[in-house]
């Protein structure tokens, strides 16, 4: 009996649970496509596009009036029926919503992948190591700075570090590319030690090492940004973080104790 | 050790040995390397540099070699103009223009007034917008003022410059002559002007002026809705993107009253050599785009004719054309359905050691001849790095893969066309074809430039029997012409002797097969029996088909063919070039030889990739990428099957160009060429893709040095020769009725243009009475007179008038002009200039004639007064002749004396 009353109970939770995940998921495509007003805007742009690149075709310039309307016409209608908004976007937005539901990521309309592909997934994929290799190496060197930093200065209350490092706290209120900008002014335009930009050295060196090494080269720079913008709030916070935990009472008690 | 003075002479001979020894080893490489087989470069890489203020910096910091991308930013264009590291060129492919709603007067779904439904005051707003100002201050001098349909730096421009002189005079800034027309007309349309504002049917009259954000347009559309202001309007100003404003303008409906006017932008990617034939179609007809809006255009009767026979072709000689163009430019001035504001010129950096040719439409990354003529300055050989905006944007097949200006400029590098499109007239050159004879039947308006193209014009073209047609995908047959088939051109093509020696960079050598493969190809993948059919190729196909009439292959080697068509162009070049270039290797999207796109056939028709985007779309499978992606091991794969069947595509068909041990031993050369390189993409042209790194987004080539062409084979089109003009001799003043000539220069870097080179001088005789136009005379290479004949002179009013030369040279698309004041003195004047001339002219001889004579009284009187001296000198002779005679006689009396005295004294 109490198995069936927890068995029900956890039904009842997972249709309301689904049905709100679903409505959520719907809305959310009713608004990214603006009702079906997304249909209109790159409908128009293909048909600017396609009508422009007929016309400005020498080969069709001796054309007839109604064959060059055939040809706009058949050249626009194959593009829609490729990008599927040959369906009223209230059938598709269904579509959409079935392929968010199973996770389905299918194929993008316009981007590719860099290596060509329209695959959402493969999309996604190729450029998935990089961000990790960027951001998770910036997040790691911010995290132990943060927390080691946090730490010396909780130790250091009202020293000069401290007060050094609460004052440029605030640089963290202008975003990462600001920095990198004058970074590379520094250090790629005047000193000239470090690249402008992009992941590799131009041409991209054959030998794997000698690769990884410019990889590594290319990445000081935008970590750097990121260290700049948010290394001493992120000290701050985290000596202000350990500042109230050390004024709990587990931790008075065990200084009480005689814990260093 | 003690050293001998032997064994030190033996070292100095050794030393001086060895130092000849390099000097020549060191010439002999430098020498032979002067002009390399294949590019002048050694590799070029490319990478993405979206910041242009970046870009800029890394060009002179030497990071950069070249930026495909034009500048926007006058001020980043400033900071290139005054690096003594860089140089710059310009291309023309941008331009704006102010679009009008026509429907009206009131929109039909609102009842508001609508003022540009009058045409009346879409002209005027030609006068309200000062285009000087907007070009000078708004676009930081990076543009001109544009009046026009016709694109400054385009052919035909520069064919109907005079005109359109005129028009810029007639259309000026005038803004007071605006106010007043538009005044007029508004008042026509039952609208007040109460204390400076328009007012209809009792509420303000709102105009709703779409502006562009993305670039200068934002800047462009407030001053033009500061001015509409000024004219008593209501502006309401919204400013949106593209995405935002082509709803409401494009597919809108212009009755719905959601817009009065847009701040319009169009591109040019490529030198257009007949937009005289379809601008004024497109821009301004109903004709131009199947939407609400060109729907709604209601041109005058005659313009809508004129413009229509031009859109059709529908004339018969050239002189036909221009007087239709003329007229159409007159009457689009009149309707302005669109007020061109300006024409961008957009600036390309580069670094001043490299050297390259640009395209006028399309930069450096739209020539089609950059890889064959970048190089260092100095040097030969070297690394060039290039930046972009963007690089490896879809995926690249020949097919119909990436047809993105990113992708293509170094597509383009690997390839190497049939003809060459010529970067400052749009014509073509030959490249892998010797000559070619063109036949036009007559009616049909063609005229041919260059001597390598020879043009006739015949009654009747019949395309022979056996020529092929088309292609039956279900037979695996070729088919030929019905009989009985027409056709308005045929073009003899004389390809290379040695064309068929011609290497691929995978090693296997080009041959007659590659071209039929391209023309069954080209039919099989329209043909629903196909495996290769492909529904979104068939509108393009049809279009093809209703042009092509027959294909007949005269020699084999060397290759002549005979192609027919239905299509014909202005220039007998274009019309040679598409025969040629119809089923060449060099495919739309890059290099085809047949063994690399029949693999990729291949794979299509296993339903595993997809040469179109549609097609991969409407299957879900991948859209070929011969460069990296998924599409490779696929590719690699059935490389290996095609090896392993010694597959011959359209066997019955082919198989009579290509053995099986010559089909495997293309596929080995690719499997071989796969391994090394790591992609698919094979080509024939001056580089090689040598990398591809899609995550960087990076990508290198390499020089092919078996590539047949030396790398100074197209060197004179490193710069383009445009002509600089001025006035030499100007008369200080021109009299009416009286001759009158000037002289003019035309030279190219300090040296006279060749006559030959120019196509003509066309001059404009302004003057407050109006225009006239006339032609100049060469007189030597570099040197033009004009003359102005009396009849000219006779109606020109007294004043000041101005003269304007129009240079259009042969090997430039840009016209340049030179223009002089004239003082023009009246006929009364100039009669009485004349007779005071005469006068003072007589009175200068008399003058002279008085000096002469009283030269001459003084020479009489020399001789006179000679004369006196001589007299006083005969006289004194005489006299002395008189004495002398006396003395003479006195003595002869004495002797005679003495004689008598003498004989006396004997006889006695």
């Amino acid at each position: 009996m109490q198995v069936k009353r927890i068995a029900l109970y956890l039904a009842r939770r997972g249709i309301v649970l689904f049905l709100t995940v679903v409505a959520a998921v719907y809305v959310t495509i009713l608004i990214a496509n603006m009702g079906g007003y997304v249909d209109e805007i790159i409908k128009s742009e293909v048909l600017f596009r396609v009508s422009t690149s007929v016309y400005q075709n020498p080969a069709y310039r001796g054309l007839n009036e109604t064959a060059l309307k055939k040809l706009v016409t058949e050249l626009y209608e194959n593009e829609i029926k490729r990008l599927g908004f040959d369906q009223p976007f209230f059938i598709r937005s269904f579509n959409y919503l079935a392929d968010a539901l199973t996770l389905n990521l299918g194929r993008a309309l316009f981007l590719s992948s860099d290596s060509g592909s329209r695959n959402v997934r493969i999309i996604l994929m190729e450029r998935l190591p990089n961000t990790v290799l960027l951001f998770t190496t910036t997040q790691l060197i911010l995290f132990f700075i943060g927390l080691f930093g946090g730490l010396y200065l909780s130790r250091k209350y009202g020293s000069r570090t401290d007060k050094i490092v609460s004052l440029l706290a605030p640089f963290s209120a202008l975003p990462g590319w600001f920095y990198g900008l004058f970074l590379i002014i520094i250090f790629a335009s005047v000193l000239r030690i470090l690249p402008y930009g992009g992941m590799v050295d131009i041409p991209p060196p054959t030998d794997r090492f000698e690769y990884a090494l410019s990889v590594l080269r290319h990445m000081i720079l935008p970590i750097m940004s990121w260290l700049i913008a948010y290394s001493f709030f992120n000290i701050y916070t985290r000596r202000t973080f350990f500042l109230i935990l050390s004024k709990e009472d587990v931790v008075e008690v065990a200084k009480a104790k005689g814990l260093p | 050790m003690k050293r001998s003075p032997l064994n030190r002479g033996e070292f100095l001979a050794a030393l001086a040995s060895l130092l000849l020894l390099g000097l020549v080893i060191g010439t002999i490489p430098a020498q032979a390397q002067q002009v390399p087989r294949g590019p002048w470069v050694d590799e070029v890489s490319f990478f993405i540099e979206q910041d242009q203020a970046k870009a800029i910096d890394m060009l002179q910091k030497g990071e950069m070699h070249v930026y495909f991308r034009d500048l926007r930013d006058p001020e980043l264009f400033r900071r290139v103009r005054e690096s003594p590291d860089l140089w710059y060129i310009y291309s023309y492919g941008l331009f704006y223009e102010l679009t009008f709603n026509p429907v009206g007067p009131e929109f039909p779904a609102t009842g508001k007034l609508n003022p540009f439904s009058v045409p009346g005051i879409r002209e005027a707003m030609n006068y309200v917008i000062d285009r000087d100002y907007i070009a000078s201050e708004i676009m930081g001098g990076l543009d001109v003022p544009r009046y026009t349909a016709l694109t400054p730096a385009f052919p035909d421009y520069a064919r109907y410059a005079d005109t359109i002189k005129q028009i810029e005079k007639e259309y000026a800034y005038n803004f007071e002559k605006g106010r007043q027309i538009i005044n007029q007309e508004m008042t026509k349309l039952g609208a007040e002007l109460r204390e400076g504002k328009w007012y209809y049917k009792g509420e303000p009259v709102t105009l709703i002026f779409l502006i562009r954000v993305e670039d200068q347009r934002r800047q462009i559309g407030d001053y033009v809705a500061s001015q509409l202001e000024k004219l008593g309007f209501t502006v309401d100003r919204q400013y949106k993107t593209s995405r935002e404003a082509s709803p409401i303008w494009l597919r809108g409906n212009p009755a719905d009253g959601n817009w009065h006017l847009y701040t319009g932008g169009w591109i040019a990617t490529a030198i257009d050599r007949n937009e005289g034939g379809t601008n004024f179609g497109f821009y301004y007809t109903p004709r131009g785009q199947p939407v609400p809006l060109w729907q709604a255009y209601k041109p005058d009767p005659e313009f809508d004719r004129v413009a229509g026979k031009l859109w059709n072709n529908d004339f018969a000689t050239i002189e036909e054309r221009d007087e239709l163009v003329t007229k159409a430019l007159w009457l689009s001035m009149r309707d302005s359905a669109r007020v061109w504001v300006i024409h961008q010129i957009a600036p390309w950096p580069a670094r001043k050691d490299v050297v390259l040719t640009y395209d006028l439409a399309g930069g450096f990354s739209g020539a089609r001849l950059w890889p064959y003529t970048i190089r260092f300055s100095d040097r030969v050989g070297g690394s060039v790095k290039i930046a972009s905006t963007d690089l490896l944007v879809d995926p690249v097949n020949p097919v119909a893969g990436s047809n993105w200006i990113y992708d293509m400029f170094f597509i383009r590098a690997t390839s190497d066309p049939a003809l060459m499109p010529d970067p400052y007239t749009g014509l073509y050159w030959p490249n892998r074809i010797k000559n070619a004879e063109v036949y036009v039947t007559f009616g049909n308006p063609v005229g041919a430039t260059l001597d390598w193209v020879t043009l006739r014009f015949v009654p009747e073209i019949r395309v022979p029997e056996d020529a092929w047609y088309g292609w039956d995908a279900e037979k695996q047959e070729i088919i030929t012409a019905p009989s009985g088939t027409t056709a308005k051109v045929k073009s003899v093509i004389y390809f290379e002797d040695d064309l068929f020696k011609r290497k691929f960079h995978d090693g296997s050598t080009f041959s007659l097969a590659d071209i039929v493969y391209s023309y069954i190809l080209t039919f099989d993948r329209a043909d629903p029996k196909s495996p290769l059919y492909d529904e979104s190729y068939v509108p393009v196909f049809e279009e093809f088909r209703a042009v092509f009439k027959g294909l007949r292959i005269i020699s084999e080697d060397p290759l002549v063919i005979e192609v027919y068509s239905d299509r014909t162009y202005l220039d007998a070049e274009w019309i040679a070039n598409e025969a040629a270039s119809w089923f060449f290797t060099d495919y739309a999207q890059g290099p085809g030889p047949w063994h690399v796109v029949a693999v990729g056939a291949l794979a299509e028709e296993a339903g595993e990739l997809a040469f179109s985007a549609d097609k991969a779309d409407a299957q879900k499978v991948e859209w070929m990428n011969l460069l990296a992606g998924p599409s490779l091991p696929v590719l690699a794969a059935q490389l290996d099957k095609a090896i392993a069947q010694q597959y011959i595509p359209y066997e019955k068909v082919l198989g009579q160009y290509v053995t099986k041990d010559e089909a495997v031993n293309r596929y080995q050369n690719l499997k071989r060429w796969y391994q090394s390189m790591g992609h698919f993409l094979v080509g024939n042209g001056p580089f090689y893709i040598e990398k591809v790194d899609p995550t960087a987004k990076a990508v290198v080539i390499k020089a092919f040095r078996e590539f047949p062409d030396t790398a100074d084979k197209w060197a004179r089109f490193t710069k383009p020769i445009i002509p600089e003009a001025k006035f030499t001799s100007v008369p200080s003043a021109v009299e009416q009725g009286f001759p009158s000539e000037l002289k003019l220069s035309v030279t190219f870097g300090g040296q006279p243009y060749r006559t030959d080179d120019i196509a003509y001088v066309k001059y404009i005789l302004s003057s407050p009475a109006g225009v006239s136009v006339g032609f100049a005379e060469p007189v030597t290479d570099g040197e033009w007179r004009i003359i102005l004949k009396p009849e000219n002179t006779y109606a020109m009013p007294i004043g000041t008038a101005s003269i304007e030369a129009i240079v259009v040279s042969k090997l430039v698309g840009v016209p340049v002009s030179a223009t002089a004041s004239l003082n023009v003195l009246s006929f009364r004047d100039s009669m009485l200039s004349e007779i005071a001339k005469a006068k003072a002219d007589a009175d200068s001889k008399i003058a002279g004639l008085r000096s002469s004579i009283d030269n001459l009284n003084n020479q009489l009187n020399n001789v006179n007064t000679s004369l006196q001296g001589v007299q006083g000198s005969i006289t004194l002779a005489t006299a002395l002749a008189a004495v002398a005679i006396v003395l003479s006689l006195a003595g002869i009396g004495l002797t005679f004396a003495r004689g008598r005295r003498a004989a006396a004294q004997q006889k006695s």
